[in-house]
């Protein structure tokens, strides 16, 4: 995490070339050199990620959620709305970016391209649409699929329940800790009062979650694993 | 291995962040030791399940971000028909004025009122009496005071200079459509004016008369003004 910096939009910015360049609005006319800077702050993650995050989708939606009514339009099969497709097909590559070290240059175009692969395996499922033959070629199915990610299933919201009343500070602590924030961030975002404090809650939250799984048996563990 | 360590080593096995070696060591691990291996199947579901609830918070977020846009938008939508509203109406008036103001006979004479130059006057070889009735009866059209002007303009317009009958005549004529507009007679008198004249009074006759006779300048004048009039003072 410590690897990857974000780029210091306040101060000035010394290029490699030890040129400082003042005007670091600059950002806001390189698209290229702003998805970078976006790819690297999500992949940090912490608060900046987060804000990164809600940034890269103001930025972008729009033009996306066009594209995608476009494309929902070429597959009358496809039922979905655009709006649902562009919010999963984001949450894949938020997914991608963060997990996966996935790496693109245009961060819009790797969007449609996810919102695409999903609109076809949609189209492709209800098998209402008549493709021409393409029997080799794969429409990229996402390795996480949206379904096993964010469909709210029974098993998911009971788990949901059951976290909710083991208590609000071990679900909160453990978001902040999957949104990658670091132990001083928790700790100031919770106020809590240090960062050893927050490590030996999340550790506590996490094996008591896992106790929870393992008690209710709602799941059988996988064995398919990352 | 210390519970502390293999804690840390399946944290970053979780986020994607192990290194190659510390993967392979995990691997053994979990093939050599049963409790290893059920320890990180079930955090890896734990971790499957906050994922699946951080970004359920997300989309929630999405959404909000969604509906803000949306609301935006239609605030927007409210406003920019309003201020097309409020423009169209000004437009309207302003042209409305402008036409108005334009069209108005007064205005119309001005423009193609000539006053002779005082070069002009001496070299016609005017008598100083002359002169001082000439400039009287410009400044009294200038002032608008027209029937004053139509007085003291008329005498030359039988005077021997072709010149100075001319313009007298002319300027009497655009002062009696100052004051009663483009009535039947005064357009008798114009086109009878415009077939016994010289330049450039010929050529500002003509133009005056087909101004006068243009479609917009009859819907104008004859339409519009009466009815508006009304309410003009009220605007003003």
């Amino acid at each position: 995490m410590s690897d990857v910096f974000p780029v210091n939009l306040t101060g000035v910015y010394i290029s490699p070339g030890k040129h400082p360049v003042e005007n670091m609005h600059q950002l806001d006319l390189t698209p290229y050199l702003r998805d970078q800077y976006y790819l690297n702050t999500i992949k940090a993650g912490g608060l900046n990620g987060e804000k990164a995050i809600i940034s890269l989708y103001t930025q972008y939606h729009k033009s996306v959620k066009n594209i995608v009514s476009e494309v929902i339009d070429i597959y009358p099969a496809c039922r979905t709305e655009p709006d649902d497709i562009t919010h999963d097909a984001f949450l894949v590559m938020i997914h991608k970016i963060q997990f996966e070290s996935a790496t693109s240059r245009s961060l819009k175009a790797f969007w449609i391209g996810i919102a695409r692969k999903l609109i076809r395996n949609h189209a492709k499922k209800l098998k209402r649409i008549t493709l021409v033959e393409e029997l080799d070629e794969e429409y990229g199915i996402p390795e996480i699929s949206p379904e096993t990610l964010f469909l709210i299933t029974e098993e998911n919201q009971q788990f949901e329940n059951f976290l909710s009343k083991s208590g609000n500070r071990c679900k909160d602590i453990l978001l902040l800790w999957i949104a990658q924030y670091n132990m001083d961030e928790i700790a100031k975002q919770l106020n809590i009062s240090g960062a050893s404090v927050v490590r030996k809650m999340k550790s506590a939250c996490f094996k008591k979650l896992k106790i929870l799984i393992r008690k209710n048996n709602f799941f059988n563990l996988r064995t398919d694993e990352r | 291995m210390e519970e502390k360590e293999l804690t840390e080593l399946i944290d970053h096995y979780l986020f994607g962040r192990i290194r190659s070696q510390d993967l392979a060591r995990l691997e053994y691990l979990r093939k050599t030791n049963p409790d290893i291996d059920l320890q990180v199947r079930e955090s890896l579901e734990a971790f499957r399940l906050l994922k699946y609830l951080r970004y359920k918070q997300l989309r929630q977020k999405l959404q909000q971000i969604d509906a803000t846009d949306g609301s935006n938008g239609k605030v927007f939508m409210k406003h920019r028909w309003m201020l097309a509203t409020v423009l169209m109406v000004a437009s309207f008036l302003c042209l409305w004025l402008w036409t108005e103001y334009h069209y108005a006979p007064e205005s119309v004479a001005s423009r193609y009122f000539k006053a002779a130059p005082e070069y002009f006057m001496l070299y016609q070889e005017l008598n100083d009496e002359d002169v001082s009735r000439w400039v009287l009866a410009t400044n009294a059209f200038d002032q608008k005071n027209f029937q004053l002007a139509i007085d003291l303009f008329h005498p030359f317009e039988n005077y021997e200079q072709d010149q100075i009958a001319a313009a007298a005549r002319w300027n009497a004529l655009l002062a009696y459509f100052a004051l009663h507009g483009p009535g039947v007679v005064w357009k008798e008198e114009v086109i009878q004016f415009q077939a016994n004249t010289i330049e450039p009074f010929r050529s500002e006759s003509i133009r005056l008369l087909r101004t006068i006779n243009s479609p917009w300048y009859r819907f104008f004048i004859s339409r519009i003004s009466d009815n508006l009039s009304a309410l003009k003072p009220r605007l003003m």
